[in-house]
């Protein structure tokens, strides 16, 4: 403790006075290593900082502001529109439609996938093959969305191994058109949630086990049920880890775009009731079979997927938080 | 309520467990199909493993190219990624200068930015680069476009994890090499680059996980067939099915994309879990 101390006090002396700290450099050894890293910093800083900016932020700063103007793209003349990019978004059934989708994408998936990490994390931990369960769990997650696209599009199938495993058993009455335009959007649905289980499930897993056991012993001793030490123990404190992978599930559910378009995207364009934003906004730029390059108006659903998460991430933050339990 | 639930809840996740298991055997045994099997018999074992679906896969519907070029593309991309995260991070978390603390919130920020923020512009910008070069030299690769917008987008996630990994290395070995008169990228390279070895590695394969994934922006930035990567060339195949009807094929296109990552998973699924959660953790 006392060393990190002595080196953080000679970093922010050594920014104001040098040469006092060079004639009592002797004394103080960790001032020429904070000095030797200080030369260093902006070289060993600024290539990723300069890729950072060039290719991620500096973009993302630009789609802000294409998105106020009217653009086909290169070799087309800008037009600056106000915020008609905006107002035509909110006309537009279509991006409704997209919008809505990513919504109960975020909503519905959301719900079905925390609730089954909490109760499979809440029970795994006693499994037999706990390690080799949740890396199986979690193996769709790593797994290229659009090879499982690829996969479940022949399992699903009016013919395909599904139903004629229904058929097989006597269920045929259960055996549908999975991928039929009026059903094929809850079979995403069913499909993120299998896809993503694994991951929650394992982020669940993390946090619990950092919690000592001596709680779990406590908790026995005090007669608890398995449920019971699973809501007095682990759900307090692993508060904060749910709150990280609540955040990490909007981000990741409002930018789902493979899994979606390897269902529907090969045979032309995905139809109109399983778009999600982002394929939408890839159909109205460079995508599809008859590119629109509305490159404005595709800036602006860019702006509006930051926004929202921002205010999700926001709204989140307050309603989950807690005083920190200490441990 | 819990002596009910955990039976059926563990009963649940086994059935869980060996769906993904099956899913998986059925997908290798597909591919070993003929088309007829494919849907005649879609339960039982091929009759003859069919490797023509592979040389198929592989040559005629360029998945071998498709291989070659993600090969090339991702590991460009993930080590460059790498080679500029590491330094960057170790300065933000061991300088102690006044900007470290904002440039680590700000690097951070990135992982909550969808690429579709920026993907216009990004595909305006590569667009000009390329019709630039072609002008002045003319010559240019779509996969540089590529490699170098994985890298931008990647950085964030690696250097938020390699910060938090320099954070948990001692700081008394570089002192004593400080004391020992070894200069500030002399310690870098030889003391802690060997000490964080274990998190290179970790922030290496995700980033390669994630990149071998990756679609949007390779269907965005790559038109030309011989330069797609390989889930474009599995879609390209997965097109083609239409006509062809070549059911095996296009499952042995499945497993050429999935099995490396299968692979890397099964020799360091410990690695990946522990990275991949790391970010909850803090």
């Amino acid at each position: 403790m006392r060393t990190k101390i002595a080196g953080g006090g000679g970093a922010t002396a050594a920014a104001r006075t040098p040469r006092l700290i060079r004639s009592r450099s002797a004394s103080d050894r960790s001032s020429a290593l904070s000095r030797q890293r200080r030369k260093l910093y902006w070289p060993f800083v600024a290539p990723a900082l300069l890729v950072y900016l060039a290719l991620f932020f500096g973009p993302a700063l630009a789609g802000l502001w294409i998105s106020f103007q009217s653009w086909r793209g290169s070799g087309d003349q800008m037009r600056f529109i106000g915020a008609k990019n905006y107002q035509r978004l909110w006309d537009d059934p279509a991006f409704m439609t997209a919008f809505g989708n990513s919504l109960k994408i975020l909503v519905i998936c959301g719900v079905a996938i925390f609730v089954l990490a909490f109760l499979i994390s809440a029970f795994l931990r006693q499994m037999r093959f706990r390690k080799g369960l949740q890396a199986l769990l979690f193996l769709p997650y790593i797994i290229s969305p659009i090879a499982i696209g690829v996969g479940l599009g022949l399992f699903l199938d009016p013919d395909g191994l599904l139903n004629s495993g229904l058929r097989g058993v006597g269920l045929s009455s259960l055996a549908k058109p999975w991928l039929a335009p009026d059903q094929i959007f809850t079979t995403i649905l069913v499909g993120v949630i299998w896809v993503s289980t694994g991951f929650y499930v394992m982020l669940l897993m993390a946090g619990a086990d950092r919690i000592p056991k001596f709680f779990y012993e406590d908790a026995q001793v005090a007669g608890a049920t398995r449920l019971q030490q699973w809501r007095y123990v682990t759900l307090p404190l692993s508060w904060d880890v749910i709150a990280v992978a609540a955040v990490l599930w909007v981000i990741n559910s409002l930018r789902i775009f493979e899994f979606v378009y390897a269902f529907t995207g090969t045979a032309g364009n995905p139809p109109e009731q399983v778009r999600t934003v982002p394929i939408y906004q890839f159909l109205m730029t460079t995508g599809g079979k008859n590119p629109a390059y509305d490159m404005g108006y595709g800036c602006a659903m860019g702006v509006v997927m930051v926004a929202l998460i921002v205010i999700l991430v926001v709204f989140m933050r307050r309603v989950m938080r807690r005083d920190a339990v200490t441990y | 309520m819990g002596k009910t639930l955990s039976p059926l809840v563990r009963a649940f996740v086994w059935l869980w467990v060996v769906s993904n298991v099956l899913l998986f055997v059925w997908i290798a045994f597909t591919s070993l199909k003929s088309s007829g099997e494919v849907f005649g018999s879609p339960f039982k074992l091929p009759a003859s493993p069919r490797w023509p679906n592979y040389e198929s896969a592989w040559s005629v519907s360029e998945m071998g190219q498709g291989f070659f070029n993600s090969v090339v593309i991702v590991t460009t991309a993930s080590v460059t990624t790498i080679v500029l995260a590491a330094p960057t991070a170790y300065m933000l978390t061991r300088s102690g200068t006044r900007t470290a603390g904002p440039l680590t919130t700000f690097f951070a920020v990135g992982m909550g930015i969808p690429i579709q923020a920026m993907i216009v512009p990004v595909f305006i910008l590569m667009q000009k680069i390329s019709m630039t070069f072609n002008d002045a030299f003319g010559w240019w690769d779509d996969r540089i476009s590529l490699s170098a917008i994985y890298v931008a987008t990647s950085l964030p996630f690696a250097i938020f994890l390699l910060t938090s990994f320099f954070r948990t290395l001692p700081t008394e070995i570089e002192e004593a090499a400080a004391l020992d008169g070894a200069g500030g990228a002399r310690i870098f390279a030889q003391i802690m680059l060997p000490l964080a070895q274990p998190g290179l590695i970790t922030a290496f394969i995700l980033t390669v996980i994630s990149l071998w994934n990756e679609t949007l922006l390779a269907l965005m930035l790559i038109t030309d067939t011989e330069q797609y990567t390989l889930p474009q060339a599995l879609l390209g195949l997965y097109q083609t099915m239409q006509y062809t009807s070549n059911w095996g094929g296009l499952f042995a296109g499945v497993i050429i994309v999935i099995l490396p990552i299968i692979a890397v998973y099964i020799w360091l699924s410990r690695r990946i879990m522990e990275g991949m959660t790391l970010g909850a953790g803090k």
